[in-house]
């Protein structure tokens, strides 16, 4: 009887010295787990002629390590100046629950800021117009649920301004279209006002709220021998952005001989004379770091927002086709010159 | 368990002592040598590490410094070039236009003469008075551009972007060398950031630059910058900040970097700005190898090590065989089986070792039959020993009980079963927590006492016993501890004729007591009464004496001889009485006389008073003896009273005889001193002793002897 407990005793002592050595190469072998988590994003484009943002943020976002189908789906949609859209498709990102929206321009990301109060989805925003909204709490700490990369109207807006009188000496009049769909609007036109009155210009405002404004407003003038304006100034109003409106100020300010500040990038290839805005290439790889801080965890609350570089483009030869002698101080700062 | 057997049951087998040991020595081996190769492996990494931080900081330096020499260059190009002091200002302006279209990096550029007046404006952002950035650059600052200096300011946020900036001044002169006046460009620092995020290091590691202040520069994450947090409590930022600006090239550390992340990082100086570039590489990356190593290691051990414990096990079977069956023999001999003869075979220690355990247990035998022997006689003595106790026990006429620590009795004799009237079973079965009689008569309370005090305790009680029998016992309990625990002792004796008698005592002197207060009263009220009669009496008794006297004295010639002779009589009766009534006066005092006891020296007493009751002729006639007599304590006032009364009473008594003999002496015995006084007078007949120190007793006629009756009285 002994004996047995005995051999039970070793046999038992020589279990566990097996069971040691099988939880010691448990501890070392396996820590790491296959499962790697797929990042869902919805994309909103607001305006088609700001699509390439997309390309700038998936581009950077590759760099980054998310890899499209890998780790990361983009559900990307385009609804181009239509707030019902926007906000449909807001809710159906929420609804998908996806992890992150990127939303522009400031109409787009507001509709997606206004709707995910409730639901804590993270959002980011580009060419959001913050100077003067309660868009967020601060640019070091936005706070809520949003940050992004801001967009200065009132800054912008002057500085346009500033090149066009400088392109063109002679002007004296000036055609401001806007609309009342941002807030900070008011303020950017104040701020326009009190340049132009030290230039001693006249700023012709129109409120424009569809592109048959626009041509209402410029048929009006045809039927008068002083059209009662001499150069375009444009805002980035949405009904400014979008192509139906944009053919309409072509046309006529070709047909007055008119120099035109673009509103959007495509505009200097399509008759304006110069264009400062964003690079939205540029724009979209400045939202992705953003994002790929999201989604490692860091709330938007705590991202500062950032603010991209304005670049001046000049259509030399629509310049010159109006008989404007473009000063070479300004040539020398532009990026990119039609010749 | 015994602790003994505990660690019997605890230790290891010899087999798997044995494998243990083989794999111990073999993992501590490996550890060994292991550490030594990881150690010398970090230190080369190291050197490796600092090797290649250092030479990809300098390159960052480099770029960095690149890019603010290149804005310089640029500023100093375009002063050289365009021969910018001679300039009117249109072109003047052109120029700092161009500068702009040309270093993205400048936001704005102003140029100012000698006495710093604006002459020329460009800016990215729309128009803006110069004063701002004039403002911001200190005199000093003026003082030293003006000497021909370059001058680089602090960084600042911009307030719209909170975007790093810093303004570049550099001097400008004329083909006379004369200073013409200085170019300020307000930079923006942020494009730096693409330089400092596109540098690799490593796989994951990254650099960034920071000014003397410890302020973030340029990092790869935009939004660290923007936040402008002081970076101080990183501790290459700490080191670089309290470094000076030729401070020698520094060992890579550890620490947690600015991602957060525990990574080795070093720092190098740009000199020209007063920045740094800090390189961080992750610390899992930047000893990757040498973990991977390690890894290695750890397996290899585990290897070595499963190998170790199957060898051991296999070396172990052989060498144990042997002292198991040693073993298994020993545990069949410890289980009874004493002839039993260890057969082994294997080393020849073993069978050293076996034979030797035989001869163990051959005397083990031996010693045990002695044993059994030597316990059998002690058996029968403890039982004698025993018995004799008990035998004891019952012939006490002494109740005797013993109670463990938990109340129970657990021995009773036959004398307390016949003092309580119960058998020896009803007492072994009482506790006496639970014996109501004990706790009505408090006994129980005297029991608790003595077990908590340890104090032998005692008590005479009358009790009625749970079986019915009432009497006075007296009880006495005394603790003692036996095998670790308090007991209890109970020696019990019946007093209940002891407290009889006692009673019967009691009641005797308490009628004894009142018939002594009875008769005191008595005394009190005759004293009084004798006094008062005594008082009473003398005044009649001197009226009569009193005119007796005047009668003799006035009116004798009218008295016949008979007359005269029978106021003779009335008036010697009278005065006889007169005496007789002092007599009782002076005893009635001596008993309400309060005594105040000292020493009296009795022989100087009694020759006084001698000597105070006779004339010298008299003393010549008497023999008087006085032997040496003790003092006493006591009154001396009535002791001369006695004395007096009895010397007097010897003279008178011996004063018919030729040659009276007084003596005086005494007798000593244990415990009292008996005076005396002897003469050869007249003496008196023994029959009537009894009555010689009453009141008016005369044992002699008052015509042989004069008196009243009362001198011995008093005595």
């Amino acid at each position: 009887m002994k004996n047995k407990f005995n051999n039970n005793k070793a046999a038992r002592q020589q279990w566990r010295i097996i069971a040691l050595f099988c939880i010691f190469y448990l501890t070392l072998s396996g820590c790491a787990s296959p499962y790697k988590k797929i990042y869902r994003v919805g994309i909103l484009c607001g305006i088609d002629s700001l699509a390439s943002t997309i390309d700038g943020f998936k581009a950077k976002m590759s760099e980054l390590g998310y890899k499209e189908g890998q780790n990361i789906l983009y559900d990307i949609q385009k609804t181009n100046i239509d707030p019902d859209g926007e906000k449909h498709m807001i809710e159906r990102f929420i609804g998908e629950k996806v992890d992150l929206i990127f939303a522009f321009p400031h109409d787009a990301a507001k509709t997606a800021k206004d709707n995910t109060q409730k639901s804590d989805m993270p959002v980011i925003f580009a060419y959001a117009n913050i100077d003067d909204e309660d868009f967020v709490n601060s640019l070091l700490e936005p706070g809520g649920n949003i940050t992004g990369v801001q967009h200065p109207l009132k800054q912008l807006m002057v500085k346009r301004f500033e090149y066009l009188i400088e392109i063109d000496p002679t002007i004296e009049r000036i055609w401001v279209g806007y609309d009342n769909s941002q807030p900070s609007f008011p303020h950017a036109l104040e701020a326009l006002k009190l340049a132009a009155q030290a230039k001693q210009i006249t700023l012709v405002e129109v409120l424009v709220d569809s592109p048959d404004t626009i041509k209402a407003d410029f048929e009006q003038r045809e039927k008068s021998a002083d059209i009662g304006i001499d150069a375009i100034l444009l805002t980035p109003s949405p009904v400014l952005q979008t192509q139906e409106s944009w053919d309409i100020i072509k046309v006529f300010a070709e047909k007055h001989n008119l120099p035109v500040s673009a509103n959007i990038y495509e505009q200097i290839k399509d008759g304006a004379v110069f264009h400062l805005g964003n690079d939205y290439i540029d724009v979209g790889k400045k939202a992705a770091t953003l994002a790929d801080k999201i989604l490692q965890g860091t709330p938007p609350s705590e991202i500062p927002v950032l603010s991209p570089e304005d670049y001046l483009r000049i259509n030399l030869v629509r310049a010159i086709t109006l008989g404007l002698n473009v000063p070479d101080g300004l040539l020398k700062q532009a990026v990119e010159i039609i010749r | 368990m015994d602790k003994h057997a505990r660690q019997s049951k605890d230790a290891l087998t010899l087999y798997a002592t044995l494998v243990w040991v083989f794999v111990g020595l073999s993992v501590l081996a490996l550890l060994f040598s292991g550490t030594l190769q990881l150690l010398s492996n970090i230190q080369s990494q190291r050197l490796v590490i600092s090797d290649y931080q250092y030479l990809v900081a300098q390159q960052t330096a480099q770029s960095v410094s690149n890019f603010i020499q290149e804005k310089f260059n640029s500023m100093d190009t375009a002063i050289w070039l365009t021969d910018l002091a001679l300039k009117p200002a249109e072109e003047q302006k052109y120029v700092l236009e161009s500068l702009l279209g040309l270093q993205p990096a400048f936001r704005q550029l102003i140029l100012l003469d000698t006495r710093n007046k604006v002459l020329a404006q460009a800016s990215r952002k729309s128009y803006e008075a110069p004063d701002r950035l004039l403002k911001m650059l200190p005199e000093e600052a003026l003082l030293q551009i003006q000497k021909g200096n370059r001058f680089i300011s602090q960084v600042y946020i911009d307030p719209d972007t909170y975007e790093p900036l810093i303004i570049m001044a550099t001097p400008f002169w004329d083909v006379f060398h004369q200073y013409k006046g200085v170019i300020l460009a307000e930079t923006n620092l942020k494009f730096m950031w693409d330089l400092v995020e596109n540098l690799r290091v490593g796989e994951k590691g990254y650099a960034y630059v920071i000014d003397r202040t410890g302020n973030l520069i340029a990092y790869k994450d935009a939004a660290l910058v923007l936040k402008g947090k002081n970076k101080r409590y990183i501790k290459t930022i700490d080191d670089f900040t309290k470094a000076g600006s030729s401070a020698p090239p520094q060992e890579p550390s550890t620490y947690m970097g600015i991602a957060d992340i525990l990574v080795v990082g070093n720092y190098v100086p740009l000199g020209t700005p007063d920045w740094a570039v800090v390189i961080e590489i992750p610390w899992q990356e930047a000893y990757e190898k040498i973990m991977w190593n390690a890894a290695r290691g750890i397996i290899i051990i585990i290897v070595v090590a499963v190998l170790a414990a199957l060898l051991a096990s296999l070396l172990s079977r052989r060498l144990a065989a042997s002292l198991i069956n040693l073993e298994n023999t020993a545990t069949r001999i410890a289980g009874g089986e004493m002839d039993l003869q260890v057969v082994v075979s294997g080393p020849k220690e073993v069978i050293n070792l076996a034979e030797a355990f035989n001869s163990m247990t051959a005397q083990l035998r031996e010693m045990l039959q002695n044993l059994e022997t030597k316990v059998a006689e002690r058996t029968q003595q403890l039982q004698n020993a025993l018995n004799f106790q008990k035998e004891i026990l019952s012939a006490s006429t002494t109740g005797i009980a013993v109670y463990d620590d938990t109340g129970q009795c657990i021995l009773a004799n036959e004398a307390l079963g016949r003092l309580v009237n119960a058998t020896n079973e009803q007492l072994l079965a009482q506790n006496y927590h639970h014996i109501d009689s004990w706790k009505q008569s408090g006994l129980y309370q005297i029991a608790l006492d003595a077990r908590d005090s340890l104090v032998e305790t005692k008590k005479e009680i009358f009790i009625k016993t749970t079986f019915g029998k009432e009497a006075w016992f007296n009880c006495r309990f005394t603790t003692f501890i036996s095998d670790g625990h308090p007991h209890l002792l109970l020696t019990v004796e019946d007093i209940s004729e002891h407290k009889r008698v006692e009673q019967e005592i009691l009641n005797l002197n308490q009628k004894l007591q009142a018939q002594a207060d009875h008769l005191s009263t008595a005394n009190k009220e005759l004293e009084a009464f004798s006094y008062s009669v005594s008082h009473d009496l003398r005044a009649p008794l001197r009226a009569i004496n009193g005119y007796a006297h005047i009668i003799q004295e006035d009116y004798l010639a009218f008295l016949d001889e008979e007359g005269r002779h029978l106021f003779d009589v009335i008036r010697e009766n009278a005065q006889r009485m007169s005496k007789l009534i002092d007599d009782l006066l002076a005893f009635s005092r001596l008993q309400r006389t309060e005594m105040l006891p000292e020493t009296v020296e009795m022989t100087e007493l009694a020759n006084s008073v001698y000597q105070e009751l006779t004339t010298p002729e008299e003393r010549s006639h008497i023999d008087f003896r006085v032997d040496g007599l003790p003092p006493i304590k006591g009154d001396p006032i009535l002791m001369r009273q006695v004395w007096h009364n009895l010397i007097s009473n010897a003279i008178k008594f011996s004063a018919k005889v030729l040659r009276p003999v007084i003596s005086i002496g005494s007798q000593t015995n244990d415990s009292e001193i008996i005076y005396f006084v002897r003469d050869n007078g007249a003496g008196f007949d023994m029959e009537y002793a009894s009555k010689l120190f009453g009141v008016f007793q005369r044992l002699h006629s008052e015509k042989e002897f004069e008196g009243t009756g009362v001198g011995l009285a008093i005595v």
